[in-house]
Protein backbone atom coordinates (compact mmCIF):
# COMPACT_ATOMS: atom_id res chain seq x y z
CA UNK A 1 0.00 0.00 0.00
CA UNK A 2 1.56 3.28 -1.23
CA UNK A 3 1.44 6.05 1.65
CA UNK A 4 -1.30 8.17 0.49
CA UNK A 5 -3.71 4.91 1.10
CA UNK A 6 -2.11 4.38 4.37
CA UNK A 7 -3.04 7.40 5.64
CA UNK A 8 -6.74 7.29 4.91
CA UNK A 9 -7.32 3.81 5.87
CA UNK A 10 -5.49 4.80 9.45
CA UNK A 11 -7.43 7.50 9.67
CA UNK A 12 -10.82 6.36 8.77
CA UNK A 13 -10.33 2.66 10.93
CA UNK A 14 -8.74 3.95 13.57
CA UNK A 15 -10.06 7.64 14.38
CA UNK A 16 -11.40 7.46 17.32
CA UNK A 17 -7.64 7.49 18.44
CA UNK A 18 -5.29 8.63 16.14
CA UNK A 19 -5.23 12.55 15.14
CA UNK A 20 -2.68 14.75 12.98
CA UNK A 21 -2.12 12.61 10.29
CA UNK A 22 -0.06 13.64 7.46
CA UNK A 23 3.09 12.28 5.25
CA UNK A 24 6.54 13.11 6.30
CA UNK A 25 9.18 12.04 3.95
CA UNK A 26 7.06 9.73 1.77
CA UNK A 27 5.99 7.89 5.37
CA UNK A 28 2.28 7.83 6.37
CA UNK A 29 2.55 9.48 10.10
CA UNK A 30 -0.05 9.73 12.73
CA UNK A 31 0.10 10.97 16.23
CA UNK A 32 -1.63 9.24 19.41
CA UNK A 33 -2.59 10.22 22.93
CA UNK A 34 -0.08 8.40 25.36
CA UNK A 35 -3.12 6.59 27.26
CA UNK A 36 -4.22 4.95 23.58
CA UNK A 37 -0.30 4.03 23.01
CA UNK A 38 -0.61 0.02 23.83
CA UNK A 39 -3.74 -0.52 22.25
CA UNK A 40 -2.89 1.30 19.24
CA UNK A 41 0.02 -0.69 18.89
CA UNK A 42 -2.20 -4.14 19.46
CA UNK A 43 -4.23 -2.92 16.80
CA UNK A 44 -2.20 -2.14 14.26
CA UNK A 45 -0.05 -5.01 14.95
CA UNK A 46 -3.20 -7.50 14.69
CA UNK A 47 -4.83 -5.71 11.46
CA UNK A 48 -5.01 -7.99 8.56
CA UNK A 49 -5.06 -5.34 5.63
CA UNK A 50 -1.61 -3.87 7.53
CA UNK A 51 0.79 -7.15 8.47
CA UNK A 52 3.40 -4.89 10.51
CA UNK A 53 4.96 -7.14 12.12
CA UNK A 54 8.68 -5.68 12.72
CA UNK A 55 10.03 -2.14 14.30
CA UNK A 56 11.94 -0.24 12.01
CA UNK A 57 12.65 2.39 14.42
CA UNK A 58 11.68 3.58 17.96
CA UNK A 59 13.39 6.53 19.64
CA UNK A 60 12.53 9.40 21.69
CA UNK A 61 13.31 13.13 21.23
CA UNK A 62 13.34 15.76 24.47
CA UNK A 63 10.53 18.27 22.71
CA UNK A 64 10.42 20.10 26.31
CA UNK A 65 11.26 23.18 25.46
CA UNK A 66 9.37 23.13 21.87
CA UNK A 67 6.21 21.06 22.57
CA UNK A 68 6.68 20.49 26.92
CA UNK A 69 7.19 16.72 26.56
CA UNK A 70 9.38 13.78 25.59
CA UNK A 71 8.14 12.64 22.11
CA UNK A 72 8.23 8.99 21.44
CA UNK A 73 8.85 7.82 17.97
CA UNK A 74 8.18 4.74 16.13
CA UNK A 75 8.23 3.44 12.89
CA UNK A 76 6.87 0.02 12.21
CA UNK A 77 7.69 -2.03 8.84
CA UNK A 78 5.83 -5.08 6.81
CA UNK A 79 7.75 -7.38 5.00
CA UNK A 80 4.28 -8.82 2.99
CA UNK A 81 3.56 -5.53 2.07
CA UNK A 82 6.90 -3.45 1.54
CA UNK A 83 5.09 -0.60 3.28
CA UNK A 84 6.03 1.34 7.14
CA UNK A 85 4.01 3.94 9.53
CA UNK A 86 5.46 6.21 12.15
CA UNK A 87 3.31 6.82 14.91
CA UNK A 88 4.05 9.40 17.45
CA UNK A 89 3.10 10.30 21.07
CA UNK A 90 4.07 12.96 23.34
CA UNK A 91 4.60 12.35 27.18
CA UNK A 92 4.47 15.52 29.15
CA UNK A 93 7.23 16.25 31.26
CA UNK A 94 8.45 19.55 33.34
CA UNK A 95 11.80 20.52 33.73
CA UNK A 96 13.07 17.14 35.60
CA UNK A 97 10.19 14.99 35.57
CA UNK A 98 10.22 11.26 34.71
CA UNK A 99 7.44 10.69 31.71
CA UNK A 100 5.30 7.37 32.31
CA UNK A 101 4.32 5.33 28.85
CA UNK A 102 3.25 1.80 28.90
CA UNK A 103 5.27 -0.54 27.52
CA UNK A 104 4.96 -2.27 23.67
CA UNK A 105 7.08 -5.07 24.48
CA UNK A 106 4.24 -7.22 24.76
CA UNK A 107 3.45 -6.26 21.25
CA UNK A 108 6.74 -6.55 19.44
CA UNK A 109 8.81 -7.86 21.73
CA UNK A 110 12.33 -6.05 19.89
CA UNK A 111 11.18 -2.78 21.60
CA UNK A 112 12.23 -3.99 24.49
CA UNK A 113 16.23 -3.36 24.16
CA UNK A 114 14.76 0.26 22.51
CA UNK A 115 12.52 1.22 25.71
CA UNK A 116 15.57 0.02 28.10
CA UNK A 117 17.56 2.67 26.29
CA UNK A 118 15.23 4.99 26.26
CA UNK A 119 14.44 4.41 29.79
CA UNK A 120 18.60 5.01 30.67
CA UNK A 121 19.51 7.31 28.17
CA UNK A 122 15.93 9.88 28.84
CA UNK A 123 14.46 8.48 31.84
CA UNK A 124 11.21 8.18 30.57
CA UNK A 125 9.69 5.13 32.65
CA UNK A 126 8.14 2.13 31.01
CA UNK A 127 5.27 1.09 32.77
CA UNK A 128 5.34 -2.99 33.02
CA UNK A 129 8.61 -3.72 31.46
CA UNK A 130 9.99 -6.91 31.53
CA UNK A 131 13.58 -6.22 32.18
CA UNK A 132 13.93 -2.71 33.00
CA UNK A 133 17.89 -2.94 33.74
CA UNK A 134 20.40 -0.75 32.10
CA UNK A 135 21.36 -1.58 28.36
CA UNK A 136 24.31 0.60 27.17
CA UNK A 137 25.42 2.66 30.32
CA UNK A 138 26.61 1.21 33.39
CA UNK A 139 24.98 -0.37 35.81
CA UNK A 140 25.84 1.99 38.94
CA UNK A 141 25.80 4.96 36.67
CA UNK A 142 24.19 7.40 38.72
CA UNK A 143 24.42 10.73 36.85
CA UNK A 144 21.23 11.06 35.51
CA UNK A 145 19.90 10.77 31.69
CA UNK A 146 22.77 12.20 29.48
CA UNK A 147 20.51 12.45 26.28
CA UNK A 148 18.01 14.84 28.11
CA UNK A 149 19.00 18.84 27.03
CA UNK A 150 21.32 20.55 29.52
CA UNK A 151 22.48 17.53 30.96
CA UNK A 152 25.87 17.58 32.25
CA UNK A 153 28.29 15.29 34.04
CA UNK A 154 31.36 15.01 36.28
CA UNK A 155 34.18 14.30 33.21
CA UNK A 156 31.35 16.12 30.89
CA UNK A 157 33.30 19.14 28.41
CA UNK A 158 30.51 21.32 26.13
CA UNK A 159 32.68 22.11 22.43
CA UNK A 160 33.36 25.54 23.00
CA UNK A 161 32.02 28.09 20.26
CA UNK A 162 34.74 28.45 17.27
CA UNK B 1 70.58 -7.32 20.31
CA UNK B 2 72.89 -5.50 23.27
CA UNK B 3 73.93 -7.42 25.37
CA UNK B 4 74.74 -9.92 22.52
CA UNK B 5 77.21 -7.81 21.01
CA UNK B 6 78.81 -7.10 23.66
CA UNK B 7 79.68 -10.64 25.23
CA UNK B 8 83.28 -9.82 25.85
CA UNK B 9 82.57 -6.54 28.14
CA UNK B 10 79.86 -8.08 30.41
CA UNK B 11 81.36 -11.70 30.12
CA UNK B 12 84.25 -12.96 31.77
CA UNK B 13 85.74 -16.82 31.16
CA UNK B 14 86.53 -18.77 34.00
CA UNK B 15 89.25 -20.43 33.56
CA UNK B 16 88.98 -24.05 33.45
CA UNK B 17 84.87 -24.42 33.81
CA UNK B 18 82.43 -23.33 30.93
CA UNK B 19 80.84 -20.99 33.16
CA UNK B 20 79.96 -17.17 32.01
CA UNK B 21 78.75 -14.41 34.36
CA UNK B 22 77.01 -11.27 33.73
CA UNK B 23 75.43 -8.64 35.37
CA UNK B 24 72.11 -10.09 36.33
CA UNK B 25 70.65 -6.77 35.77
CA UNK B 26 72.05 -6.44 32.15
CA UNK B 27 70.55 -9.86 31.92
CA UNK B 28 66.90 -9.78 32.97
CA UNK B 29 66.24 -6.44 31.23
CA UNK B 30 67.48 -8.14 28.37
CA UNK B 31 65.27 -11.26 28.48
CA UNK B 32 62.04 -8.89 29.30
CA UNK B 33 62.65 -6.36 26.48
CA UNK B 34 63.37 -9.13 23.95
CA UNK B 35 60.23 -10.98 24.91
CA UNK B 36 57.60 -8.36 25.44
CA UNK B 37 54.58 -10.58 24.79
CA UNK B 38 51.43 -8.32 24.42
CA UNK B 39 47.52 -9.29 25.73
CA UNK B 40 45.63 -9.72 22.31
CA UNK B 41 43.17 -6.90 23.36
CA UNK B 42 41.39 -4.09 20.97
CA UNK B 43 39.13 -2.09 21.59
CA UNK B 44 38.47 0.15 18.76
CA UNK B 45 39.46 0.49 15.42
CA UNK B 46 43.14 0.94 16.64
CA UNK B 47 43.11 -3.04 17.07
CA UNK B 48 43.16 -3.20 13.65
CA UNK B 49 45.94 -1.35 12.66
CA UNK B 50 48.00 -1.86 16.29
CA UNK B 51 47.34 -4.96 16.89
CA UNK B 52 46.76 -6.89 13.83
CA UNK B 53 48.32 -5.01 10.92
CA UNK B 54 50.93 -4.46 12.75
CA UNK B 55 51.30 -7.94 14.11
CA UNK B 56 50.86 -9.35 10.14
CA UNK B 57 53.93 -10.20 8.15
CA UNK B 58 54.26 -6.55 6.39
CA UNK B 59 55.36 -5.17 10.16
CA UNK B 60 55.28 -8.09 12.00
CA UNK B 61 55.56 -8.37 15.90
CA UNK B 62 57.37 -11.51 15.86
CA UNK B 63 60.91 -9.82 14.81
CA UNK B 64 60.64 -8.11 18.01
CA UNK B 65 60.19 -11.14 20.04
CA UNK B 66 56.52 -9.67 20.81
CA UNK B 67 54.25 -12.72 20.76
CA UNK B 68 50.17 -12.37 21.50
CA UNK B 69 48.97 -13.84 24.62
CA UNK B 70 44.70 -14.43 24.79
CA UNK B 71 45.01 -14.11 28.77
CA UNK B 72 46.17 -11.31 30.72
CA UNK B 73 47.79 -13.78 33.17
CA UNK B 74 50.91 -14.18 30.42
CA UNK B 75 51.21 -10.90 28.83
CA UNK B 76 53.86 -8.19 29.97
CA UNK B 77 52.49 -5.54 27.48
CA UNK B 78 49.18 -4.54 27.26
CA UNK B 79 48.13 -2.14 23.77
CA UNK B 80 45.27 0.09 24.84
CA UNK B 81 43.95 -0.03 21.25
CA UNK B 82 40.88 2.13 20.62
CA UNK B 83 38.28 4.62 23.04
CA UNK B 84 38.04 3.45 26.27
CA UNK B 85 34.32 3.74 27.73
CA UNK B 86 33.60 4.43 31.12
CA UNK B 87 31.75 0.77 31.16
CA UNK B 88 34.51 -0.81 29.55
CA UNK B 89 37.55 1.16 32.11
CA UNK B 90 36.30 -1.22 34.80
CA UNK B 91 37.39 -4.61 32.79
CA UNK B 92 40.85 -2.97 31.85
CA UNK B 93 41.71 -2.16 35.26
CA UNK B 94 40.90 -5.91 36.06
CA UNK B 95 42.69 -7.01 33.16
CA UNK B 96 45.55 -4.76 34.16
CA UNK B 97 45.34 -5.93 37.63
CA UNK B 98 45.83 -9.62 36.29
CA UNK B 99 48.87 -8.98 34.54
CA UNK B 100 51.92 -10.01 35.91
CA UNK B 101 54.91 -7.86 37.12
CA UNK B 102 57.00 -6.29 35.79
CA UNK B 103 54.00 -4.67 32.94
CA UNK B 104 53.88 -2.25 30.61
CA UNK B 105 51.18 -0.15 28.97
CA UNK B 106 51.12 1.68 25.72
CA UNK B 107 48.39 3.60 25.15
CA UNK B 108 47.80 3.86 21.43
CA UNK B 109 45.71 6.51 19.40
CA UNK B 110 43.79 9.72 20.17
CA UNK B 111 41.21 8.11 22.38
CA UNK B 112 43.83 6.09 24.42
CA UNK B 113 45.71 8.87 24.90
CA UNK B 114 42.81 11.62 26.31
CA UNK B 115 39.96 10.79 24.59
CA UNK B 116 40.70 12.03 21.15
CA UNK B 117 37.35 12.62 18.96
CA UNK B 118 35.04 12.18 21.72
CA UNK B 119 36.77 14.59 24.07
CA UNK B 120 33.85 17.40 23.51
CA UNK B 121 30.17 16.68 24.48
CA UNK B 122 30.77 12.67 25.23
CA UNK B 123 29.58 11.17 28.34
CA UNK B 124 30.30 7.85 27.85
CA UNK B 125 34.20 7.75 26.64
CA UNK B 126 36.54 7.90 29.32
CA UNK B 127 38.81 10.84 28.47
CA UNK B 128 42.48 9.06 28.79
CA UNK B 129 43.65 5.53 30.31
CA UNK B 130 46.26 6.57 32.32
CA UNK B 131 43.31 8.01 34.52
CA UNK B 132 42.91 4.48 35.18
CA UNK B 133 46.20 2.77 34.89
CA UNK B 134 49.69 4.47 34.45
CA UNK B 135 50.47 4.29 30.79
CA UNK B 136 54.76 3.63 29.57
CA UNK B 137 54.40 5.12 26.06
CA UNK B 138 51.94 7.39 24.19
CA UNK B 139 51.36 6.81 20.80
CA UNK B 140 49.33 10.02 18.97
CA UNK B 141 47.50 9.08 15.26
CA UNK B 142 43.84 8.22 14.71
CA UNK B 143 44.73 5.67 14.41
CA UNK B 144 48.41 5.20 14.26
CA UNK B 145 50.60 3.90 10.76
CA UNK B 146 51.66 0.87 12.45
CA UNK B 147 55.61 2.26 12.09
CA UNK B 148 54.56 4.05 14.69
CA UNK B 149 53.54 1.51 16.87
CA UNK B 150 56.86 -0.52 15.91
CA UNK B 151 58.32 2.45 17.01
CA UNK B 152 56.88 2.75 20.25
CA UNK B 153 57.18 -0.96 21.16
CA UNK B 154 61.13 -0.06 20.07
CA UNK B 155 60.92 2.68 22.84
CA UNK B 156 59.72 0.73 25.40
CA UNK B 157 62.57 -1.78 24.97
CA UNK B 158 65.08 0.92 25.18
CA UNK B 159 62.79 1.84 28.58
CA UNK B 160 62.67 -1.63 29.67
CA UNK B 161 66.51 -2.01 29.20
CA UNK B 162 67.56 1.39 31.12
CA UNK B 163 65.73 -0.08 34.13
CA UNK B 164 67.44 -1.36 37.78
CA UNK B 165 66.74 -4.53 39.11
CA UNK B 166 65.07 -3.30 42.26
CA UNK B 167 62.92 -0.60 40.80
CA UNK B 168 60.59 -2.89 38.11
CA UNK B 169 57.84 -2.85 40.60
CA UNK B 170 58.06 1.09 40.90
CA UNK B 171 58.53 1.84 37.47
CA UNK B 172 55.07 1.39 36.26
CA UNK B 173 53.54 3.72 38.69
Amino acid sequence: MDSSSLLKLLSEEYQERVFDGKIITDVATVSVNPGNWVSICHSLRDDKSLLLHSISNFGAIDFREKLGGYQIVLTVFSHQFNHKITIKTLLPAKEDDSPIVGTISGVWPSAEWFEREMAELFGIIFEGHPDPRHLLLDDDWDEGYPMRRGWSGKDFVVKPEI
Amino acid sequence: MGVVSKLPVYMERIPGGGILTTSAEKFFNWSRASSLWYMLFGLACCAIEGLMATGASRYDYDRLGMIFRASPRQADLMIVAGTLTHKMAKRVKILYDQMSEPKYVIAMGGCANNGGPFYYDCYSVLKGVDKIIPVDIYIPGCPPRPESVMEACLKLQEKIKKQKLGDWSSSTS
